[in-house]
């Protein structure tokens, strides 16, 4: 029994996995690389959260924000930029394109802990009351 | 000989134009350019309107002007050459003249006058008109040249500093990716996630774990820099309780002082006002001032951190950093909040880039503070700054100064 879903989109396979390693005691972890399967992968797993990196190849972590909050499915999923760039260039900038939390890399676990049970808790509400959304 | 003495760029002939009524003075004053030597062109004209036309349609290389005309008089041609916006030597060749009146017309702008009586020495007055006029376009070529450098050297630094931002700013964010999987890692290894691990693998792994920390310090630490440097530092000043943040920071180091035998006090003044600060800032600030006396002071020390209204100043804060830590030396002193500037205590490794003091400096100037340091050796020192205290009209302040120093 897991707490939840959490998408990661992620390029590093190694951070990936330090991810996975971490994470995967509390929830179930699925993987993206890029912006194409981030979208295809959250529209195909539904998660509860996404954890977001900014450099991704090809199109960044902005061009996924502004993917997810076009589409109806997703735009309501808690985003969290997980991102090794300079928050005072990218953090406001990810908030206004919809992600919820900016965590700079290296991360600290307990504050990642304790931000993905913020958004995950909201997220089941938001869910809950968002049954139209079922097929 | 004629040749050198041209205007640069021309070729001969050489074109005079001569103001001048009477017909004989016209032919005198020929004959003596061409028995001198000259090849040249001679346009002669009587007004005004006249000189002007022949300005604009065959400018020529030299005016030369009888004193008294008729209906003006020669100098006026002077206005009206740098009225069309042009550069050519303007000899008077008069009657008489007193000499008075001649230097008068030197200083207005005529390069020189020759009397009709001594022609003979026209031909050197013309020479050394065209040699003056030559050596005032090659000043001014100079000048433009030297202008010229002078502002590609300074594209140049600012390209370079640049280029030194861009690359500290993408070196220090590059370097986080596999910093990020090394301290997870680590984590993962030590919170036994992978399996327990024995007594001495466990410190390993802790020291492992100690040096990425600081790894990353010196990493922020150099993004920090770029930021103060190219005035992209973020700052929010609002009202900062000074009790608060000062319990803050013991907070913060609470646990490595305790661990390093090193008691720590913070002692408020009653009734100190709230700072107009940064909070996150001005945290840094006690930190990195805080870390500083920690790694200074041994076993058995005290730090003392106080805050009270400034003496001199009541419309600041003063906060005090003490230690009794092994003081600085009168020569480091000058130098502590130097960009890179090290002192190691004994038996000490590197413990950062060098940068601490230099950014608190930028920080505490940011604010609209000053910063010092007194110490005496193997006694302790004390780091104070001052901040200002939180106002309407001080919360505005510093804004308008970083707006300022932006603009400029």
């Amino acid at each position: 029994m897991t707490n939840g879903k959490i998408l990661i989109v992620e390029d590093d396979a190694d951070i990936s996995l330090g991810y996975k390693v971490f994470l995967q005691v509390r929830y179930e972890v699925f993987f993206a690389v890029d912006v194409p399967s981030a979208v295809s992968e959250a529209l195909r797993l539904q998660p509860d959260l996404i954890i977001l990196d900014l450099g991704l190849p090809g199109e960044d972590g902005f061009v996924a924000l502004e993917r997810f909050q076009e589409n109806p499915i997703l735009s309501g999923l808690p985003v969290i930029v997980v991102s090794g760039r300079d928050p005072a260039a990218n953090k406001n900038r990810s908030l206004e394109k919809g992600a919820k939390a900016f965590i700079r890399k290296p991360w600290n676990n307990a504050e990642l802990l304790t931000t993905i049970d913020q958004f995950i808790g909201r997220g089941e509400r938001v869910a809950a009351g968002g049954a139209s959304l079922d097929p | 000989m004629i040749a050198e003495i041209i205007p640069a760029g021309t070729e001969a002939p050489l074109r005079f134009l001569l103001i001048e009524d009477n017909p004989t003075d016209v032919e005198l004053l020929e004959y003596e350019l061409r028995r001198s030597g000259f090849e040249f062109t001679l346009a002669v004209v009587q007004t005004p309107e006249e000189f002007t036309r022949e300005l604009r349609t065959t400018p020529p290389h030299l005016v030369m002007a009888d004193y008294n005309l008729p209906s003006w008089r020669g100098m006026e041609a002077l206005e009206i050459i740098a009225r069309e916006g042009q550069d050519i030597p303007l000899i008077l060749v008069t009657g008489a003249l007193a000499d008075t009146t001649a230097v008068d017309c030197i200083k207005e702008g005529a390069t020189d006058y020759v009397l009709k009586g001594t022609l003979a020495r026209l031909p050197v007055a013309i020479r050394r008109a065209f040699q003056e006029k030559n050596l005032r376009e090659q000043r001014k070529r100079a000048e433009e040249n030297l202008a010229r450098s002078k502002r590609a050297l300074e594209k140049s630094r600012e390209d370079q500093l640049r280029f030194k931002d861009d690359l500290l700013s993408h070196v220090s964010h590059e370097l986080r990716t596999p910093l990020t999987a090394i301290k997870q890692f680590s984590t993962i290894l030590l919170d036994g996630s992978a399996g327990e691990l024995n007594h001495d693998q466990h410190k390993y792994q802790q020291i492992v774990l100690k040096n990425i920390l600081q790894l990353q310090a010196m990493i922020d630490d150099l993004l920090e820099v770029t930021r103060l440097d190219n005035g992209k530092l973020t700052f929010k000043p609002e009202s900062v309780s000074v009790p608060a943040i000062l319990t803050d920071a013991i907070d913060t180091v609470y646990v490595s002082a305790h661990a390093k035998g090193i008691t720590l006090s913070c002692d408020p003044s009653p009734g100190v006002p709230a700072a107009c600060a940064d909070p996150t800032r001005l945290r840094q600030i006690l930190l990195i001032l805080i870390d500083n006396a920690l790694r200074f002071t041994p076993s058995g020390g005290a730090i003392r951190i106080r805050a009270r209204p400034s003496e001199e100043d009541f419309k600041f804060v003063l906060f005090e950093v003490s230690d009794t830590g092994c003081g600085i030396n009168s020569e480091d002193l000058d130098r502590v909040f130097e960009r890179l500037y090290q002192v190691r205590p004994d038996q000490s490794s590197r413990e950062g880039l060098g940068l601490g003091l230099f950014i608190c400096q930028g920080l505490v100037t940011r604010h609209g503070g000053q910063i010092w340091v007194e110490s005496e050796l193997n006694k302790g020192s004390t780091f104070s700054f001052t901040l200002p205290v939180f106002s309407v009209n001080n919360l505005i302040a510093p804004l308008e100064a970083a707006l300022k120093s932006q603009t400029l």
